[in-house]
């Protein structure tokens, strides 16, 4: 299936619903064990407003800013991590670009680069891919996904 | 929270499948009705239960709902611990319900989707009625 058929299916749809729930859960849960519980609110609200202003750019931009600018160690810790999960180029164990990946992975929609023939063919390939899981990586699942963290990190920092 | 605007054409559900909803709709409902004294117990007002009864009518994913009740969680201050005292069994039984529609659709991820949604209405429907009920004389 294109991109397009796959952003239309049902298999889109659960996985908002599912696997990306999961993966915010995962990645909500690690950042508060590492320290970073004490975080205020304020700080996960800017994220969904940076979303709604200019969408995942603009997201990118508030955690660069957000980690190079903060003093207070618990927020620079927190904004690391978020960044982690959003910037294209991370591959940490939290990136929404991996998730992404081996979500589209499943559907036989990211090309193996090592089927390029010469170095040119190999790296067509891999701008391919990267093509296709920014496409996914869109506005509408950058919400979801932060929905599922905002809500799950609140709960958890909060239900004690 | 952010609503997704697409419009989505809904699987065909058995007859059968129905069924089996509402069997199972008719087990939970010990377990819906004690979620219902919990939120009373909890001293709730209307207007929180009526949010909840909202969303779950509403959502168009599962977890909006489960969103909705950590947010509601996350966002008491102080003294306020309605929400706190009962948004993890609320939760543990949205959790059996999405277990539940897992069991029954695994492999169509319309069909579960659907189902998920179905059994949370279900189940709104028994907590919210029995909330009111007990709540009556207040």
């Amino acid at each position: 299936m294109n991109v397009d058929e796959y952003l239309d299916s049902d298999e889109f749809r659960s996985f908002l619903d599912e696997g990306l729930r999961q993966e915010a859960i995962n990645a909500a849960d690690a950042i508060i064990r590492k320290g970073c519980s004490h975080v205020k609110r304020h700080q996960l609200y800017a994220i969904p407003t940076a979303l709604q202003a200019g969408g995942v750019g603009e997201l990118v931009n508030l955690t660069q800013n957000q980690k190079s600018k903060n003093t207070k160690k618990v927020n620079e810790e927190f904004w690391s991590a978020v960044y982690n999960i959003v910037y294209e180029g991370s591959r940490t164990d939290f990136s929404l670009y991996r998730t992404v990946k081996k979500e589209l992975t499943k559907y036989g929609m990211i090309s193996d680069k090592s089927q390029g023939e010469t170095k040119r063919e190999q790296n067509k390939i891999k701008n391919e891919n990267k093509k296709l899981i920014k496409a996914v990586m869109n506005d509408e699942l950058m919400h979801v996904y932060f929905e599922h963290f905002n809500c799950h990190f609140f709960y958890k920092t909060n239900s004690n | 929270m952010n609503d997704e605007t697409n419009a989505v054409a809904k699987p065909e559900i058995s007859s059968a499948m129905l069924s089996q909803i509402d069997i199972f709709l008719e087990d939970f409902y010990k377990r819906g009705k004690e979620a219902g004294k919990m939120l009373a117990d909890a001293d709730l007002d209307s207007t929180q239960v009526r949010g909840l009864q909202n969303i779950i009518v509403s959502a168009t994913r599962f977890s909006q709902i489960l969103n909705f009740i950590k947010n509601q969680v996350g966002k008491e201050t102080g003294d306020k611990k309605e929400w706190r005292k009962c948004g993890k069994q609320l939760l543990q039984q949205l959790e059996t319900l999405e277990k539940q529609a897992g069991e029954m659709a695994s492999q169509d991820p319309a069909l579960r989707l659907e189902v998920k949604l179905r059994l949370a209405r279900g189940w709104g429907k028994q907590v919210v009625a029995n909330y009111l009920f007990l709540k009556r004389d207040s």
